[in-house]
């Protein structure tokens, strides 16, 4: 069953539900108010025969019957019965009784009134009590005032509950017309968008509902699939890029020696040209390969504790040794007293390579200056900030910066692969831990990772 | 000692924005406040019973008070304090008053709609400080991407 049709059905049930209830409630209520009111009536009646009757010498019986003719009239099915009545010498004959609805005069008895009906006959009873002993009137009647009233008012009801019916059919079909013709819209748009034209956007319309909502999200999942579609293209156009330059260099040097006979000295330096473009190319190779290990895969990988301050010494030493000109500033100074916060589980050799990438990019891309590194613990995590004042990465850059080989866009002059960070990054979340980065363009980058510390990792696994 | 004010929604990501602070203002210790636009009721019970603080409890979640926490305790040279305010004022004249009041003289705010305000009585003051502090740092939040879900009423809940 199509949405619309759905819709319409579950609008016209809903609505067709309640008009019952209410027609039903109108209904029964109409009826109880004129029957109560019919037996009103009957009771005023069964009293005026009953004074009439009874109380000949008090009151003249021509002028109620002259009353009754003109202004009571009788009323359908009409009957008026006066039984005289004593509870010790003169029960109710079985008879007379038979002739009543069953217990009826046992109530009037009790209650000193009753009224009951049976078929379309209403009944009224009452107990006179007079001069001459007590008496039993009983009234009867049918009411077909009533009755035809109530007939006509489920004839309005039952014609009033189709035609609203119809109207409700019609204007919920209008409503779900009208209210999934924007989907439909969306459907056609999205239809027209293939892997060649990812370019394309949905119409978000100007307003704020479910439906622009929709087209915002698939506009933001095309946006996600845009850029991984082009981060693909890149990474494959980068990695040959990157390969090709070391390759052409050395392929370059061979023909240059090749071509005549030289002194050694300059195949020395020829071949010292080859050797550096090797070692290029080996990084390379090996930065590559560490990439695809660490690919969220840490099966096999050795954890054993590590002491996340003496890692960081001893990677300041190693940048120390290669870029004497660096300015790392260890900052140790709200160490935890125990040093169990300072442990954390994961590959040793991992995480060195994790800090160094990220040491080694804060000196590089900040020209040396000074780059603070902090260290604190809380009950359950270690955070590790890293804090340079760099080039900084543009706002833009910053959700491809985790992309191997993208390199940012104002670091053009500045030597690099573009897999230090996705590398830091993939390693940090192989310990269950997060790496963010904060950064402004001529400010400086906040690098900040939180790893959770041995207890935590423990409880964890 | 350099007091700042930032724009924030309670959310754990609006303190983001203090981290760009801590870039802007290197090498002074600074004083964040940050202020939440928030429209008082209009019963008169309700005004006579309004407290911030509550609001502010109630605006915010744990996880906000959780990395508040965590900023502090990363960045405990250079904040000195993150302190929490509202704004129940209308225009820039009570904005501008809430400001001299404050000593504030500097603030950060983000260049595009970075903020989300769920709740019906708050509202975005941003443009009450670009126009009421004298030093706005804009900062562009072009890679930051959120993702939030708006709790809106509709008819259509009521069928599935």
């Amino acid at each position: 069953m199509k949405l619309r049709n759905k819709l319409t059905l579950v609008f016209v049930l809903l609505t067709a539900m309640l008009q019952l209830l209410a027609f039903f409630l109108i209904f029964h209520f109409a009826r109880q108010y004129t029957e109560k009111e019919f037996y009103l009536r009957l009771h005023q009646r069964a009293t005026i025969a009953a004074q009439t009757f009874l109380e000949e010498d008090e009151m003249n019986i021509d002028i109620y019957e002259e009353i009754r003719n003109i202004h009571l009239q009788t009323l359908p099915g009409e009957k008026e019965v006066i039984y005289p009545f004593d509870m010790q010498d003169n029960p109710l004959d079985p008879k007379i009784k038979s002739k009543l609805p069953e217990g009826f005069i046992e109530k009037i008895i009790r209650n000193e009134y009753a009224e009951t009906k049976v078929g379309d006959t209403y009944y009224t009873g009452l107990f006179y009590h007079d001069n001459e002993g007590d008496f039993i009137v009983v009234l009867s009647a049918r009411d077909l005032y009533g009755v035809g009233k109530l007939v006509n008012l489920r004839k309005i009801l039952v014609i009033c509950f189709f035609v609203s019916l119809i109207i409700t059919w019609l204007l919920g079909r209008y409503l779900a017309l009208h209210a999934l013709s924007p989907i439909s819209k969306i459907v056609h748009q999205v239809n027209a968008i293939s892997a060649t034209n990812l370019h394309l956007r949905l119409d978000e319309g100007k307003s704020n509902d479910e439906i622009s909502e929709l087209a915002v999200t698939f506009n933001n999942m095309l946006d996600r699939l845009e850029t991984s579609f082009e981060l693909q293209s890149n990474f494959v156009n980068n990695a040959s890029h990157e390969l090709r330059n070391p390759l052409t260099a050395i392929l370059g040097q061979i023909e240059v020696a090749l071509n005549k006979e030289r002194p050694a000295a300059s195949y020395i330096s020829l071949l010292k040209g080859i050797e550096s473009e090797a070692l290029r190319l080996d990084t390379l190779v090996n930065g590559l390969l560490r990439l695809a290990q660490t690919d969220y895969d840490n099966k096999g990988l050795l954890v054993t504790p590590i002491r996340v301050d003496e890692v960081l010494v001893e990677i300041k030493k190693g940048i120390n040794t290669a870029n004497p000109e660096n300015q790392i500033h260890l900052d140790f100074k709200d160490l935890p007293e125990n040093e169990c916060g300072l442990i954390v589980m994961g590959n040793r050799q991992l995480l060195e390579v994790a800090f160094h990438n990220i040491l080694d990019n804060a000196c590089k891309f900040s020209d040396n200056q000074e780059v603070k590194v902090r260290l604190l613990a809380n009950a359950d995590h270690l955070h590790i900030l890293i804090s340079d004042k760099g080039i900084g990465i543009p706002p833009n850059e910053l959700k491809s910066i985790y992309e191997p080989f993208f390199r940012g866009s104002n670091a053009r002059g500045i030597e690099g692969f573009g897999f230090g960070l996705p590398l830091a990054y993939r390693i940090v979340k192989m310990h269950h831990g997060q790496l963010r980065v904060t950064s402004q363009v001529g400010k400086g980058t906040i690098v900040k990772i939180i790893i959770p510390n041995q207890e935590k990792a423990t409880k964890k696994s | 000692m350099k007091k700042i004010l930032i724009p924030t929604d309670f959310s754990p990501e609006s303190l983001q924005l203090v981290e760009f602070a801590l870039l802007n203002y290197k090498e002074t210790p600074l004083d964040v406040v940050l202020v939440h636009g928030y429209r008082l009721p209009e019963i008169y019970w309700e005004v006579l019973n309004f407290s911030a603080r509550r609001e502010i409890q109630r605006l915010s979640n744990p996880e906000f008070h959780k990395t508040r926490q965590a900023l502090l305790l990363e960045h405990k040279a250079e904040i000195h304090s993150i302190r929490m305010e509202l704004f129940t004022g209308n225009n820039s004249i009570s904005f501008h008053n809430f400001v001299t009041q404050l000593d504030i003289s500097d603030a950060l705010v983000p260049s595009e709609n970075f903020l989300y305000y769920p709740d019906r009585r708050s509202f975005d003051p941003t443009q009450l400080i670009r126009k009421s502090v004298k030093e706005v740092h804009e900062i562009s939040l072009n890679g930051k991407v959120r993702e939030v879900r708006k709790p809106q009423f509709s008819l259509l809940n009521f069928f599935w």
